[in-house]
């Protein structure tokens, strides 16, 4: 994890508070739509090919962008996972896996801003979106995850807006 | 036979909220999915619907204007938001649109069992 610019801290954020949220949020959804546990990983292996970004909105202040990141093979066991299958199953089609990952991000972000409403009122999600993964960037608060199966890097950007 | 409608834009959504349903022993159902407000608009004018599972967050119309239109247009299906966002202003909103209850994700069976009992039963 990095510090944020100064430009950055004119932001609500601090970022162990999102760090544990998200990690929180990890070990809930791993339980609960993965029947799975989550552990904190020292690095992933396999390039992450894959991600699903979706803003958390702050009133006033900007947002951040939730990005989860998984290699193509994790993507598979991922989305096998959620749909109920086998994990060596092939029959999903790369559009199916793609709506599983953008779900995961979904419920995340969910689970994020609900562990940070007694921190900061009025926090908002929007609607996720595919994106290509880039190096991380001294913004970035990252976290990589491994759940049993299949690994996910987390990747939390502050944005300004306007 | 009660007839069930799912309104969420993730297919995969969709499928948990299915096996779920099947997993706690709602066999006796007939199960629909569409992928939007306005799809849902659609099904209810041709289709039976007695209740309506629907997301909050989606793109062209959120689960709250579908509620919303519904009750304008007249439909009064008993109505429950599964959703990734939940807040107290989001409840009190829902509820007074005529909401029977509003679950969020990600769920437990039992969460699932205790919000949809009461519309399913």
């Amino acid at each position: 994890m990095s510090a944020l610019s100064p430009r950055m801290d004119d932001l609500v954020l601090d970022p162990s508070r999102w760090t544990e949220a998200a990690f929180d949020t990890a070990d809930e959804v791993a339980q609960t739509v993965f029947a799975t546990q989550v552990q904190r990983v020292d690095a992933l292996e396999g390039h992450l090919a894959r991600g699903s970004a979706i803003p958390i909105k702050i009133p006033g202040q900007g947002l951040v962008l939730l990005g989860v990141f998984v290699s193509d093979p994790s993507l598979r066991q991922l989305a096998n996972s959620m749909y109920g299958l086998v994990p060596e199953d092939t029959s999903l089609h790369n559009e199916d896996m793609l709506d599983a990952l953008g779900e995961t991000a979904n419920i995340m972000a969910g689970g994020i801003i609900g562990r940070l409403s007694s921190w900061t009122q009025g926090l908002a999600i929007g609607l996720p979106h595919h994106t290509e993964p880039r190096p991380i960037s001294h913004y970035d608060i990252s976290m990589d995850l491994g759940f049993d199966t299949w690994m996910a890097r987390l990747v939390m950007t502050p944005q300004h807006v306007g | 036979m009660k007839h069930v409608l799912i309104v969420d834009d993730s297919r995969a959504m969709r499928m948990i909220i299915r096996r779920t349903l099947r997993k706690l022993g709602y066999t006796n159902l007939e199960v629909s999915e569409v992928a939007s407000g306005p799809e849902a608009l659609m099904h209810l004018r041709t289709e039976r619907v007695d209740v309506i599972l629907c997301d909050w967050n989606m793109p062209e119309m959120t689960g709250m204007e579908l509620l919303q239109t519904l009750r304008q247009e007249g439909y009064n299906q008993r109505f429950g938001f599964i959703t990734t966002e939940v807040s107290d202003a989001m409840r009190q909103d829902a509820t007074a649109a005529g909401a029977s209850f509003f679950l969020s994700k990600p769920f437990t069976e039992d969460q699932f069992e205790m919000a949809v009992s009461s519309v399913l039963a």
